[in-house]
């Protein structure tokens, strides 16, 4: 069966590339273009794992960055076994470790990984 | 009156630097899809490209990537400026930093033929109080300096002292060196001596500036002494209890 992956990300262009890549290595890629919409289809379709960007677009004054969406996810039961891997261009190291104590299971900069070493590190995870 | 203006021009200053760090952020995600797409054309996810086409495509993903270290080096300087950012003191373990910066730089050096070792010279290193990631900045371009800047065949070695009150730290390279009439400015902003840029036309001029003001912002000491065309060695020196 294939996977299903998640990409919370506000960037189409990176969205396209991830997707390409994840379909081409059996994945099944769904997205999500802000913080709202991620949620609601993480607790909706329960995907395998969710790649999530933190720099997300204020929708309707919510305001639900990556953060928000990362412990949504684990506050909730129905989703807290979900892995996520923060996938952001924020590398400060309190926004690592943020991001890490808030449970998502590995962190990556954008700019130091290409797509084909982000695909590696889920299928390390999703073996 | 006077005052009055120097504040004026501070906030301006200070509007100036989130401008700055908005605009790099910015750029690193342009330059993000574009380093995921080259990657992607060179594996052949978009078909097969003729040798020609993969040398060319190779060659925009080198600049792509040179891009973005000047992007990230223009967001450490404006983090380096605005106050806030620095420091953010904990107890730090200069070693780790040290041997995580080898294991980034090991690479690097090995592609290029050149030998990188690190030698502690005393038993034990105290802890610092420090701001971790602008001390990983700081060592690490010193790192990037040396190996960039020696030929193949030569020798980086990375010593760390104390003697209790100061931890000192020294990056010895067998490289290029600094020409004796510009030793004067080599820690200014922009600068870049003549035959850096000889060897490596490209490069910001801006690591050896923020490393410098890294130190001096922990109350530390940083120089360097070097022969043309024999290597430098670059020093710094952080109080213990800074």
């Amino acid at each position: 069966m294939a996977k299903n992956i998640l990409i919370v990300e506000d960037d189409a262009f990176l969205i396209e590339l991830l997707s390409k890549k994840f379909a081409s290595e059996g994945f099944k890629v769904s997205e999500a273009m802000n913080g709202k919409e991620g949620l609601e289809k993480i607790k909706e379709t329960k995907p395998d794992l969710v790649l999530l960007d933190l720099l997300l677009p204020d929708v309707n004054g919510l305001d639900v960055d990556g953060f928000k969406v990362l412990s949504g996810i684990k506050e909730d039961p129905a989703t807290s076994s979900i892995p996520v891997i923060i996938l952001s261009n924020l590398g400060q190291q309190e926004e690592i470790e943020r991001g890490l104590k808030l449970g998502a299971i590995d962190y990556l900069i954008k700019s130091q990984f290409t797509s084909d070493e982000i695909i590696k590190k889920v299928k390390k995870i999703l073996p | 009156m006077a005052k009055k203006q120097a504040k004026t021009s501070h906030k301006n200053g200070a509007e100036a630097i989130s401008g700055a760090m908005l605009l790099s952020h910015q750029l690193m995600s342009t330059l993000t899809a574009m380093k995921w797409s080259l990657k992607m054309l060179t594996q052949g996810d978009f078909g097969a490209m003729t040798k020609e086409q993969q040398d060319i495509v190779g060659k925009i993903d080198q600049r792509n990537d040179l891009l973005i270290s000047l992007a990230n080096r223009v967001l450490h300087t404006s983090k380096l400026e605005d106050e806030k950012y620095c420091c953010n003191l904990a107890s730090v373990n200069i070693e780790t930093i040290i041997s995580s910066t080898m294991g980034y730089s090991k690479e690097s050096a090995t592609k290029k033929g050149v030998n990188l070792e690190f030698k502690r010279l005393t038993e034990k290193i105290p802890a610092l109080r420090a701001d971790e990631e602008m001390l990983k900045i700081a060592v690490q371009n010193l790192f990037d300096n040396a190996i960039k800047y020696t030929p193949a065949g030569g020798k980086v070695t990375v010593f760390l002292d104390s003697d209790g009150k100061n931890v000192e730290f020294k990056i010895q390279d067998s490289g290029i060196g600094v020409p004796e009439k510009q030793k004067g400015r080599l820690f200014h902003k922009f600068f870049r001596a003549d035959n850096a840029i000889k060897l490596n036309p490209v490069g910001s001029g801006l690591g050896l500036f923020i490393s410098k003001n890294i130190i001096g912002a922990h109350g530390g000491k940083m120089g360097f002494d070097s022969k043309e065309n024999k290597g430098s060695a670059f020093y710094f020196s952080l109080p213990v209890n800074g």
